[in-house]
C-alpha cells in the first residue's frame, strides 16, 4: 500500500483527502486507499475524530443562528425599511369616519319614520274592530245571585240579578194599612 | 344633541298620547228600561228590534217599555239615569281599546247597590241587565254603546 503520508506528518493535501472521506466526497479507489491507512494509522485517526468534533460544533452554531434568525421579528424592520420616509407618508384615510357625521340624518330620519310607523301600525292594531255586538263581562258583584248569559251566534249578553222577592207584609203591617 | 333627542322623543310620547283614542273618544249609551212580567201581554210597538231579542231570550207574556235614555259621555266621566221606582242606573265609560269601550255600569236603590258590573262592549253591542223587581215582573235594562 502506498503511505498516505510521509514520516514528516500529514501535509495539507492529505487533510483535505481526510476531510473529503469524511464527508463521503472521495471515488471508490481513493476511498478504500485512504480507509486502509486510516486503520494503520494512529495520528489520521486522531485528526479524523477531531474534523468530526470541529464539524459537530460547526454544524451546532450554524443551527443556533438559523434558530435566533427565525426568532426575531423581521417583517416589521423589513416594512420599516420599506416605507417611505415619514415626512413622505400620508396620514391613514379613513372615509366612513368622515362619512358618519355627515350622513347621520340619513340614519336618524329612517329610524325616526320607523318608530312612527311602528306606532300607527300599533295604533291601527288597537283600534281594529271588534267583532260587531262583542261584549266581553268582566266584573259582576252584586250582592245577590248573577247569572250571566251569552248566547251562542247572538250579539247580546244577559246579565240576571236574581234580586229576592220583597217579604210579605206581616198581619200588623197589613192592619195599619 | 342630548336635549335634541329628548325633545324629539317628547314630541313622540305627546304625539302617541293624543292619537290614542282612550282619551279622545266619546261614547253614546242608549238605556232603554223595560217592564218584563206575565200580567200583561204583549209587546210594545216602540222596542223595536229589541223585542226579538227580548222574546228569543225570555219566556215573559208581555214586554213594555218603560223610558229611554241617551247619554254622551267622555271618557271617565259618569252619567246616569232613573230606574222605576226609586232606583238609578250609573254608567261611566272608561276608554276605549281593540275597538270595545270599557263601561262600568252600577245599578242602585235607595238603601243598597244591586249591581256593580265592567264589561268591554263592541259598537253598538247590547248588555241586557235583568232581574230587579218591579211591581209584578221585573226590569229589564238594554245598555247599547256607540262610538
Amino acid at each position: 500500500m502506498t503511505p498516505a503520508h510521509g514520516s514528516a506528518g500529514i501535509d495539507e493535501k492529505w487533510a483535505v483527502d481526510l476531510m473529503a472521506y469524511r464527508d463521503g466526497e472521495l471515488d471508490s479507489s481513493r476511498r478504500n486507499e485512504v480507509g486502509h491507512h486510516i486503520l494503520e494509522c494512529d495520528e489520521c485517526r486522531s485528526l479524523l475524530r477531531d474534523f468530526g468534533k470541529v464539524g459537530n460544533i460547526v454544524r451546532e452554531n450554524a443551527d443556533e443562528d438559523a434558530s435566533r434568525l427565525a426568532a426575531r421579528p423581521v417583517w416589521p424592520r423589513v416594512r420599516r425599511a420599506l416605507a417611505p420616509p415619514a415626512e413622505e407618508r400620508k396620514p391613514e384615510s379613513r372615509p366612513w369616519r368622515t362619512l358618519v357625521p355627515a350622513f347621520r340624518w340619513a340614519f336618524a330620519l329612517p329610524a325616526i319614520l320607523l318608530v312612527f310607523l311602528g306606532a300607527i301600525l300599533y295604533d291601527s292594531i288597537r283600534r281594529a274592530p271588534a267583532p260587531e255586538g262583542a261584549v266581553i263581562v268582566g266584573l259582576v258583584e252584586s250582592p245577590d245571585p248573577v247569572f250571566l248569559f251569552q248566547q251562542r251566534g247572538s250579539s247580546v249578553t244577559v246579565i240576571w240579578v236574581f234580586e229576592p222577592q220583597p217579604a210579605p207584609p206581616t198581619k200588623e203591617e197589613a192592619r195599619s194599612t | 344633541m342630548i336635549r335634541r333627542t329628548s325633545g324629539l322623543l317628547a314630541f313622540l310620547a305627546v304625539g302617541l298620547f293624543v292619537a290614542s283614542p282612550a282619551h279622545s273618544q266619546s261614547v253614546t249609551v242608549h238605556l232603554t228600561t223595560i217592564a218584563a212580567s206575565n200580567q200583561e201581554r204583549g209587546i210594545d210597538g216602540r222596542l223595536g228590534p229589541l223585542s226579538g231579542q227580548l222574546t228569543s231570550l225570555f219566556q215573559y207574556a208581555g214586554y213594555r217599555m218603560l223610558d229611554q235614555h241617551t247619554l254622551n259621555l267622555a271618557s271617565g266621566r259618569e252619567g246616569s239615569a232613573p230606574l222605576p221606582p226609586d232606583r238609578r242606573i250609573v254608567v261611566t265609560p272608561r276608554g276605549v281599546q281593540g275597538g270595545m269601550v270599557n263601561l262600568n255600569v252600577v245599578i242602585r236603590s235607595p238603601d243598597r247597590v244591586i249591581l256593580n258590573t265592567d264589561f268591554r262592549i263592541a259598537n253598538n253591542g247590547t248588555v241586557l241587565v235583568g232581574g230587579p223587581r218591579f211591581r209584578d215582573g221585573v226590569l229589564i235594562i238594554a245598555i247599547r254603546a256607540r262610538f
